[in-house]
């Protein structure tokens, strides 16, 4: 197993203690799923991956490696680059693991109908993000024009959408 | 009447010097998720265009959203209100009153003919003939509707004139109804929050006036730069859902430590606003940083959908990718193949902001 592998293992350890303490007959768990590490790898400097549970999935960013220091300082939020865009993470402690960076992809998981559906989902998430393909599409507002335009106006909606498509 | 002014003719008699104005119009790029570029053309509209005319009506409604959108905390706020758009009437602020204020509608319908920009505070009760809001001697319904006959797009202010609000909540006796049930054949923004967070409005006027189209808007006629992110991703006590610690009761030790709110009623998985990213009051705290959990007073019917403590039961949307635009694709479970791909692929292009190079 590589270290960023183990990392996405340990840290899927201590929610499936949530799953199994705090989380239990919290009425928001699709009990359909599990806790599961998805797509652990290295990431410059760190480890990325996703974590799917019963009741969310989220990208993770964590420490490559037992015992090392998370590359990041603890502000309430981190923004890191990746091909796909930039992402905005929430930091926080993790007992027993240490700092890691979280950015939602789903919660609750109820529409999941079952692990191998959320798993995909996640493995495309991954993907996706490493994909820099992504950041061609302009998903923002166009570059707006500087003239006045009536009918640009009138027609908004109808003219991004046709910028918007490549 | 004098030659129009642009915005910068006024600020920089106002005093406001000139690199007060290009940082206000970076800061007012970044909040709507534009580049530097943009910026710098949004400084020209300003120094260059005529301003955009704005008719400001109230129809039923408590004017927390004037209330709101003066006390924007960007130093520029006030000549963002009184000097950016040219707010020719607006019964709660304007020194006109009586004939003289119903003469500036008439002026501005005739004058700018297609041109101006009618914001729209509160909605229209239709029962009785509309006789339960009677402003100027008229049914305000006829008001709005005879304003909206010439104006260049509608932006509804607020829960009020997005979806009703606490007025329209059953059993609505006075039927009030949000503009876009009343005003079919003109584009309307809707900028719904009880009220909505002052940046939000000012970045909607902002974007409006300057490059004199509407911004991209969701299949609810929400601007996405603002309403495309749901309340809980972005909850700065996400991590403590994720880690399964709740506030069980009000005052508990929980409770002081900031855990997660979602268990006294938290609406905050199911309403799509800034909250948890701009902040309220210039960026200072947001109702969950407080204590209380989020009533989802920017969402349809807020006021019908149970108290504000009781526990949210089912959450229909999917999770961060259904957004505004694709709640209505959530009624299939995710069975995996190319729709859990999707749903993987429409997640991230929720999450990230596209960067140049």
């Amino acid at each position: 197993m590589s270290d960023a592998a183990a990392r996405g293992e340990k840290l899927a350890d201590f929610y499936r203690r949530v799953h199994e303490t705090s989380m239990r007959d919290s009425g928001l768990c699709n009990e359909a799923l599990a806790v599961e590490p998805v797509g652990f790898r290295d990431f410059g400097p760190y480890a990325l991956g996703v974590i799917v549970t019963p009741w969310f999935a989220n990208l993770v960013v964590t420490a490559p490696r037992e015992g090392a220091d998370a590359p990041f300082p603890d502000p309430a939020r981190l923004q890191l680059r990746f091909p796909a865009g930039d992402v905005e993470f929430n930091v926080s402690e993790i007992e027993g693991f240490g700092r890691i960076a979280a950015c939602s992809l789903f919660s609750p998981m109820d529409d999941f109908a079952d692990y191998e559906a959320a798993r995909t989902a996640a493995r495309a998430a991954l993907d996706a993000l490493l994909d820099p393909a992504m950041n061609e599409t302009p998903k923002r507002e166009p570059e707006p024009t500087a003239a006045l335009d009536r009918r640009a106006l009138f027609g908004g909606r109808r003219r991004s959408d046709e910028e918007a498509s490549p | 009447m004098a030659a129009i002014e642009t915005f910068y003719d006024v600020i920089r008699r106002q005093g406001v010097t000139r690199r007060s104005f290009t940082k206000f119009c970076s800061l007012t790029a970044a909040s709507l998720g534009l580049g530097q570029s943009a910026a710098v053309q949004m400084a020209q509209a300003l120094e260059t265009k005529p301003r955009i005319p704005v008719i400001w009506m109230h129809g039923l409604e408590c004017t927390c959203c004037s209330e709101s959108f003066i006390r924007s905390a960007h130093p520029l706020a006030k000549d963002v209100v009184l000097s950016m758009i040219s707010l020719d009437y607006d019964d709660t602020i304007m020194a006109a009153a009586g004939h003289q204020a119903e003469a500036i509608l008439e002026e501005t319908k005739e004058k700018y003919k297609g041109k101006y920009i009618l914001a729209v505070e509160g909605n229209p009760p239709l029962n009785e003939g509309g006789m339960f809001c009677i402003d100027g001697g008229k049914p305000f319904v006829e008001k709005l509707k005879w304003m909206a006959e010439d104006a260049m797009a509608i932006i509804a202010w607020g829960a009020c004139a997005s979806w009703g609000c606490v007025q329209a909540a059953k059993p609505n006796p006075t039927q009030a109804t949000p503009i876009d049930k009343v005003i079919k054949d003109k584009p309307i923004i809707k900028v719904p929050g009880c009220p909505p967070i002052a940046e939000v409005m000012t970045g909607v006027v902002t974007f409006v006036t300057t490059f004199g189209r509407l911004p991209e808007l969701d299949r609810q006629g929400r601007p996405k730069m603002f309403y495309s992110q749901r309340i809980h991703d972005k909850c700065y006590r996400r991590p403590h859902f994720d880690a399964g610690q709740f506030v069980e009761e009000w005052d508990d030790e929980a409770a002081r430590k900031g855990h997660c709110l979602y268990k006294m009623g938290c609406k905050g998985p199911t309403t799509y606003n800034a909250c948890s990213t701009v902040r309220w009051n210039g960026g200072v705290s947001f109702p969950i940083q407080s204590g209380h959990g989020c009533i989802g007073c920017s969402e349809e019917d807020f006021w019908d959908k149970g108290s504000f403590y009781d526990r949210l039961t089912k959450i229909n949307h999917f999770g961060i990718e259904h957004n505004a635009d694709e709640v209505g694709l959530a009624a299939a479970a995710v069975v995996g193949g190319a729709v859990a791909v999707h749903a993987g692929v429409t997640a991230v292009k929720r999450i990230t902001t596209k960067h140049e190079g």
